[in-house]
């Protein structure tokens, strides 16, 4: 009852926190909807405006059905997962006995001034299949209306629906008493250059819609608590139910979730003259000790990004924590992220905050700056996690790595490594290097040759060639180019050339052959020193230009060494690259070497031999995919390998000491 | 009283034979040297030259690590992060009792495992035969006497003791967390699940203590009673233990205790001690070469005190089997 008193207070407190953003509003959408937690299905009605700022008539309206790819593995999402042994989405029977998923709809009906007025349309509706004709997706249907949509005209949708939550569903479903309501209603596609840009529920693809207004009210059993996308500013109580309305201008999705276990905490965000934001996190009690983390993380990042960026431009941001073991996931949605992390985990590895600060950096990149998430995937994933990466740098530091211990479902002890310390960047360095010749980073996230290649050239490359690019121009050029971006291109739908253009403008010189071998290739980028050796100069022998022989001195007394060096270019990206020479005595010199040929050799005199060679000595080239063979010693040091070795060996005796138990 | 006087009457037969340890230790050394040699070629020649050497000489370089683990095959892949800490290794060992993933190391490891388990099957039957033994003169000679003397019923009992722990890890090991996966799939409190998963981790060790200990048993049965069949000698040793499993668990346990008593002593050391040179290197080298020494004497000093608890025993198991005659 206390928890009820409560939530009522804050949706009056909440109320009024409201801002109108200006953004060119296609759709409006207010829909009414019922939870029924029994049956696990969310009925409601939908009156959707959506104008057609195109320049043609437009006789057929496209629509998403995303909850459809749980309805049966006949759908293209099923088909890819268990196509693809490296997604990560096991549905086992276990986990899906309780039910599929599905979005049904009761009736279609549209009106469109001085032309038909709330017409039945149902029987015109049309699954159709654009991506892959697999005639069994139901993840995207067709309306073909008695009458075009005439350029600047309004359509007005009145749409009843059922959506069926999926049992563990990805990014929607329930357990328990805990609902999750992700790409959960009929949403209109996006209009563009008169063709439909509309895609089928992929495995490896997320969204893309236009931006307009949401009002959502939602019914839940009385003692449930929502957490869903904008602001709750009313609600009302009655036979046992409550509904909170909760609305939102300039988005373009709406995501909810509702739990009578929730626990709520808000906090108001008040930084300098950024606009305030309220902080809600919705959080199961296994989870309380996280609470100041997420609350910490989250002013963190609002006051980071919106220095570097802009800052966060609506009142409200939520955060739901959902049962870890759902497949709900971590997730961003318009004003809202789901966070998926278990209760226990390693502190060390910081990979808590890093998904909070992932996650709320989509809300930039995918929320205000709303790429193609299906033909242009890096936009989003590749800028959000170059965003973790530069605030986890700039404020948490390095990061420990960390093991689970026992780990299975449900279950690990993690355990920290203090002294094996990290940075996140080498992390999706490394996670991008097995996968760097598998696909080109810019193409339709379905597209790549499978999930691992798609979140190594996505997440992981889209984020270390954009640090790369700003090593290689250096962090004021770049924060300039990431601020320009994003305010220039807020509340609109960017494609790549939009990013290259803004890097250019700032550039000193053209960075497009930068661009077309990171984003249209998947050019190798790997350096190394192949070669370094250095020899005592001797005296030189036979006969002088007198025609005596060489009286020269002893070699003990000559101190001239030539050395030699050879760097090599094992990829195919080029790249010009620093090279450092690091002499006996102490002394170093520095090449550049334009990379244009394979190779290219380095010859000195000096009285010294050369002691090691180092390529990118600062470590500015993060797409290089084999860093440690950028430095090379003249002479091998044993040691390490010995210490290393000496290590491994008790390790194996204990090993062996242990079998004994099985004798 | 009885476990007191077990353990004290066990430690006084490793000491009094404690020339067997090093015959052990030096076939485990061997084994283990026969893998290190190759591991100390490949790192030497991955990072010899390389400009990682410097971090590698004093700690780990994570960065290196996870490009050389990528394309990692047979012993490369068992040259991980874990080896930097002082437990985390050790640590990796323990896993293994309890995941049942013995082939995670590779193949090569896990038949140097097997190798080792028959190869103390052979020594075993010298440690037990010795101990048993009331005058218990050590000479080599006698050692590997009765070490082939035992073996084919120590191999027998080895052998039946690996297969019964291939049919506990393949059906008795999932079917526990399929239990507990069954009961907990619709739990909403992740802690619970977290702890009931932990229950599931103790019963499998119980699982692996229940056997061991009957497998030990069964051995000293073997050379106390004289007996032919290692089969019998499973059998009784299982209701020895049973008829006295507080004393015999008991014993095991603190035992166990000591085990980790060691294990936190080697670990502190590894911990602490981070040798950046040959000679503190070599001093670590050391400190653990007695750990495993130690080591080996603590499972020596198992079979002991389980000897002379036996044996404490045995009255009492004779008089049984006189009644039943008489019967």
């Amino acid at each position: 009852m206390t928890k009820r008193i409560l939530f009522i207070l804050m949706c009056f407190t909440i109320s009024g926190f409201t801002q109108d953003i200006p953004c060119e509003k296609i759709v409006d959408y207010k829909m009414e909807v019922e939870l029924n937690p029994e049956n696990k299905t969310i009925t409601g009605a939908q009156l959707l405006k959506w104008t057609n700022f195109s320049a043609e008539p437009v006789q057929e309206i496209y629509f998403h059905a995303y909850l459809n790819a749980f309805k049966n593995t006949q759908s293209t999402f099923f088909k890819e997962t268990f196509a693809d042994p490296s997604a990560p989405l096991y549905f086992g029977k276990d986990r899906f006995v309780d039910g599929w998923g599905y979005l049904k709809l009761n009736s279609v009906k549209a009106s469109i001034s001085k032309k038909f007025e709330n017409k039945d349309l149902s029987a015109g509706v049309q699954y159709i299949q654009p991506d892959d004709q697999n005639i069994n997706d139901q993840t995207v249907f067709k309306v073909v209306l008695p009458a075009a949509v005439d350029p600047s005209e309004e359509i007005i949708f009145n749409i009843q629906f059922t959506s069926k939550l999926p049992y563990w569903g990805y990014r929607a479903g329930y357990k328990g008493n805990f609902f999750f309501a992700g790409q959960w209603f009929p949403k209109i596609s996006v209009l563009e250059n008169g063709k439909w840009n509309c895609y089928q529920y992929h495995c490896n693809s997320e969204f893309y819609a236009d931006f307009g207004d949401y009002d959502v009210s939602i019914t839940v059993p009385q003692d449930f608590i929502i957490g869903a996308s904008g602001v709750l500013t009313d609600s009302s109580a009655s036979a046992g139910k409550i509904t909170c309305r909760f609305v939102q201008s300039c988005v373009h999705d709406f995501a909810w979730s509702a739990s009578p276990d929730f626990q709520v905490v808000t906090k108001t965000f008040q930084y300098s003259d950024f606009p305030p934001v309220k902080i809600r996190l919705l959080y199961f009690p296994d989870h309380k000790n996280y609470v100041d983390e997420y609350i910490t993380t989250i002013e963190t990042a609002l006051e980071h990004f919106g220095l570097w960026y802009l800052p966060y431009p609506y009142p409200q941001f939520t955060i739901v924590d959902v049962l870890v073991d759902t497949k709900t996931g971590s997730m961003e949605y318009p004003t809202m992220i789901s966070m998926n992390y278990p209760w226990n985990a390693a502190k060390g590895s910081k990979e808590f905050q890093w998904v909070i600060i992932h996650e709320f950096a989509h809300q930039y990149w995918y929320g205000i700056l709303a790429s193609n998430e299906f033909e242009h995937p890096w936009l989003d994933e590749g800028f959000a996690s170059y965003s973790d990466i530069r605030l986890l740098n700039a404020v948490f530091g390095e990061i420990n790595y960390s093991k689970e211990y026992l780990k299975r479902r449900n279950f690990s002890i993690p355990f920290d490594f203090n002294k094996i310390k990290t940075n996140p960047a080498f992390i999706r360095m490394n996670n991008f290097s097995k996968f760097a010749s598998s696909d080109k980073t810019d193409q339709f996230s379905w597209n790549f040759s499978n999930y691992n290649s798609y979140k190594a050239n996505v997440y992981h490359k889209g984020s270390i060639l954009l640090a790369t690019l700003e090593n290689y121009l250096g962090e004021d050029v770049f924060s300039k180019i990431m601020k320009t971006y994003a305010t220039r291109f807020q509340f609109k739908h960017p494609l790549p050339q939009n990013f290259i253009d803004v890097v250019n403008e700032f550039s000193p010189q053209s960075m497009d052959w930068f661009f077309e071998q990171s984003l249209y290739t998947a050019a190798v980028l790997d350096y190394t020193v192949s070669r370094i050796s250095s020899s005592q100069v001797n005296p030189p022998r036979g006969l002088d230009e007198n025609g005596n022989l060489y009286s020269g001195t002893k070699p003990e007394e000559n101190k001239t060494y030539f050395s030699e060096i050879v760097v090599e270019r094992l990829g195919e990206f080029i790249i010009p690259v620093d090279v450092v020479i690091t002499f006996e005595n102490g002394e170093t010199i520095k090449e550049v070497w334009n990379g244009q040929k394979k190779w290219k050799k380095f010859s000195y005199q000096s009285d010294a031999a050369v002691l090691k060679a180092e390529i990118d000595p600062e470590q500015k080239l993060l797409l290089d995919v084999n860093y440690s063979n950028n430095i090379k010693y003249r002479k091998r040091n044993s040691f390490p390998a010995f210490r290393w070795s000496a290590k491994w060996m008790f390790w194996l005796q204990h090993l062996l000491e242990v079998t004994m138990v099985f004798s | 009283m009885n476990i007191k006087k077990a353990i004290r009457d066990g430690l006084s037969i490793v000491f009094e034979n404690f020339k067997m340890i090093p015959v052990v230790y030096i076939a485990n050394t061997s084994l283990a040297l026969l893998l290190a040699l190759p591991v100390f070629s490949l790192l030497n020649n991955d990072i010899g030259y390389k400009g990682i050497r410097d971090e590698m000489t004093s700690g780990f370089n994570y960065e290196w690590w996870s490009g050389f683990s990528l394309n990692a095959e047979g012993l490369e892949k068992t040259i991980r992060p874990a080896l930097s800490g002082g437990f985390a290794a050790l640590f990796d060992n323990f896993e293994l009792l309890f995941t049942g993933k013995f082939t995670s190391f590779g193949l090569m490891i896990f038949l140097f495992g097997l190798t080792y388990i028959f190869l103390n099957a052979f020594f075993n039957g010298g440690v037990i035969g010795l101990y048993a033994d009331e005058k218990r003169t050590f000479s080599i000679s006698r050692f590997f006497s009765l070490s082939g003397f035992y073996f084919h019923h120590f191999f027998a009992l080895a052998l039946t003791a690996v297969l019964l722990f291939f049919v506990f890890y393949k059906v008795i090991h999932p079917a526990i967390f399929g239990l507990i996966d069954h009961f907990s799939v619709k739990w909403m409190s992740e802690k619970a699940v977290w702890f009931l998963n932990l229950a599931g981790y103790f019963i499998i060790g119980l699982f692996i203590l229940f056997i061991k200990i009957v497998f030990d048993y069964a051995r000293i049965i073997l050379v106390v009673e004289n007996k032919e069949s290692s089969w019998l000698c499973i059998w009784l040793a299982f209701k020895f233990m049973i008829r006295h499993i507080l004393k015999t668990f008991g014993l095991y346990l603190i035992l166990i205790l000591a085990g980790l008593g060691l294990l936190l002593v080697i670990g502190f050391i590894q911990e602490l001690f981070q040798p950046k040179t040959l000679l503190l290197l070599l001093l670590l080298m050391i400190f653990q070469q007695v750990f495993i020494i130690l080591k080996i004497g603590l499972r020596f000093t198992f079979y002991g005190s389980q000897l002379e608890l036996y044996r404490q025993y045995k009255p009492e198991m004779i008089t049984v089997k006189k009644r039943r005659k008489v019967k």
